[in-house]
């Protein structure tokens, strides 16, 4: 599904902020990423989302080489990618359902389409009665449950989560984290980024750790 | 990798389809309103809407006195008679008119009686002038036939050889200069029109790019959930389209009550005995149903140069590496 070879990444004419990646990440796999801050957690993150390029390196996304894609072609494999975000990224003006349904509306869906899977999702991450509220009135653990679900909704074949767990207290990081293995089990691959370390070990699963830009892994 | 049914037979509940009037059903725009629109870009685009329909009615109108005056041109011509030693008045006439409703392309030649040379005479000499006193010359008006007028030179050469002191003003020099100050004046209106339109479309692209910008977070969340370039700049598109409409109609509305109150006035004024001279060169000012046309035609185009022009800058913007 992923495949860096001797990945590099810089900003602008600086020194590289990533080195050397060589890794793999297989279809229906969870992974967690780790490392200390400013480690490049993000920065992968923001490759592997195509908000970057790499500076040198192979990397192929769903086989495809990402150097020979064009800014057209970015928009299809987003769809195929879900992200969450530590600081959430909701819109402020929409409804808790319209931001979970933003993928399917700027895919150009009417609503009759998706009304009911919405819904439903809401439900299954239980802000079903919080359908219509706005991001302001909602607490830090159901803004990251909506966000999660408007990374989903569109069923995608890769979840990317940034920190998600960063912004909310140790019971709700240990249930996000059992959402997103449901998830994983249904299917989706996962790579989540965090340096909780108790969080990560309530849950097996194959560590890449940064530092300094520089990757290893742990089975 | 068929998750939502899966999730979907975790709930007990069963869906049906939305109706219209299900809360939800009727989304909320995802750019919103107030962070594109201001009131003072509102303001800009009515004022230049306004203007551009005020360059529209001098254009019109220029147009119309031009046109006036060329169908002057090739409709009436004079002949005046100046006083002779060789020959009376009254010969003079005879044998001018003669010669007049003889030539082929003339339809009519009758000499103008005194109270139309006193009409003629009067911003000049006023109304309490004694002609009587006055060398005036007698005068002739011929109307030519528009489609197979007379050989003008001929005419001329032989009313000069036949008739001491007649000589044919055709008025071809004086109108063709009338009418190519009515061009340029066609021009410079033009001009004016295409130049606030330019000023239109720059005031909407720096505030397309603005509003791209104010409202980066979400064009980048769109992004990130796999919108198109299309789509997003659809999403300022629409704005701009109902900001363009309304801008538009307040600036056209403007300009209609502006052009109805001109009109009124300069009416009033040309039937003055100050405005005749005026009159003579505009004729009865009127803005007929072409000018208005005119107007709506503009209020569109404004909406949609507007949206257009919103949309381009949106896909550069974005093609600049958002």
């Amino acid at each position: 599904m992923i495949t860096f070879e001797n990945v590099g990444l810089r900003y602008g004419m600086g020194s590289e902020v990533l080195s050397d990646l060589n890794f793999q990440i297989e279809p229906g796999s969870f992974h967690f990423l780790t490392g200390p801050s400013g480690a490049g957690k993000t920065s992968l993150l923001r490759l592997m989302y195509l908000a970057l390029r790499p500076s040198r390196g192979i990397m192929n996304l769903f086989e495809q080489d990402v150097s020979g894609l064009k800014r057209r072609d970015l928009p299809d494999i987003r769809r195929r990618i879900g992200i969450v975000f530590q600081e959430f990224r909701l819109l402020d003006h929409l409804t808790t359902f319209e931001n979970i349904a933003l993928p399917f509306r700027s895919a150009g869906r009417e609503v009759e389409d998706y009304y009911g899977d919405v819904v439903e999702l809401l439900e299954w991450v239980g802000l079903g009665g919080k359908m219509h509220a706005l991001p302001a009135v909602l607490s830090g653990g159901e803004k990251q449950r909506a966000a999660i679900a408007r990374a989903v909704i569109a069923q995608p074949e890769l979840l990317l989560a940034d920190e998600p767990t960063g912004n909310v207290d140790p019971q709700l990081a240990r249930r996000l984290l059992r959402l997103f293995m449901e998830l994983n089990r249904l299917g989706t691959s996962v790579i989540l980024a965090t340096h909780d370390l108790t969080l990560m070990d309530q849950f097996d699963a194959p560590r890449l750790v940064l530092d300094q830009g520089r990757m290893r892994i742990y089975e | 990798m068929n998750k939502p049914r899966k999730i979907a037979a975790k709930t007990t509940k069963v869906l049906s389809a939305p109706k219209r009037t299900d809360p939800g059903y009727a989304q909320a725009p995802i750019i919103p309103a107030d962070s594109v629109v201001r009131r003072a870009l509102v303001f800009v685009i009515a004022a230049m809407c306004l203007l551009a329909c005020l360059a529209l009615a001098i254009v019109l109108t220029a147009h119309r006195s031009t046109e006036r005056w060329a169908a002057a041109i090739s409709e009436e011509i004079t002949v005046q008679l100046a006083p002779s030693d060789a020959i009376t008045r009254e010969e003079q006439m005879t044998r001018a008119l003669e010669i007049l409703r003889g030539t082929p392309g003339i339809d009519r030649a009758n000499p103008a009686d005194e109270v139309e040379i006193r009409e003629l005479l009067e911003p000049w000499l006023g109304s309490d002038a004694d002609l009587e006193a006055l060398p005036v010359p007698a005068m002739i008006v011929i109307d030519i036939q528009r489609g197979s007028p007379p050989d003008m030179e001929a005419l001329a050469l032989r009313l000069s050889q036949a008739v001491p002191g007649a000589v044919l003003d055709d008025h071809r020099f004086w109108l063709e200069r009338l009418r190519t100050g009515g061009r340029i004046v066609v021009w410079i209106g033009g001009g004016l029109f295409v130049l606030v339109l330019c000023v239109m479309v720059a005031c909407v692209v720096f505030a397309t790019r603005a509003a791209v910008s104010t409202n980066r977070d979400i064009v980048e969340v769109l992004h990130l959930v796999g919108a198109r370039e299309s789509f997003i700049a659809g999403e300022f598109q629409r704005h701009f389209l109902v900001m363009g409409l309304k801008a538009g109609m307040a600036g056209g509305a403007g300009a209609i009550v502006m052009l109805f109150v001109t009109e009124m006035a300069v009416r009033r004024w040309l039937h003055t005995g100050e405005g005749a001279n005026a009159r003579l060169l505009l004729g009865d000012l009127s803005f007929d149903f072409v000018a208005f046309a005119g107007v709506i035609g503009i209020v569109f185009l404004v909406a949609i140069l507007s949206a257009v022009t919103s949309r381009l800058a949106v896909h550069r913007f974005l093609g600049e590496g958002l």
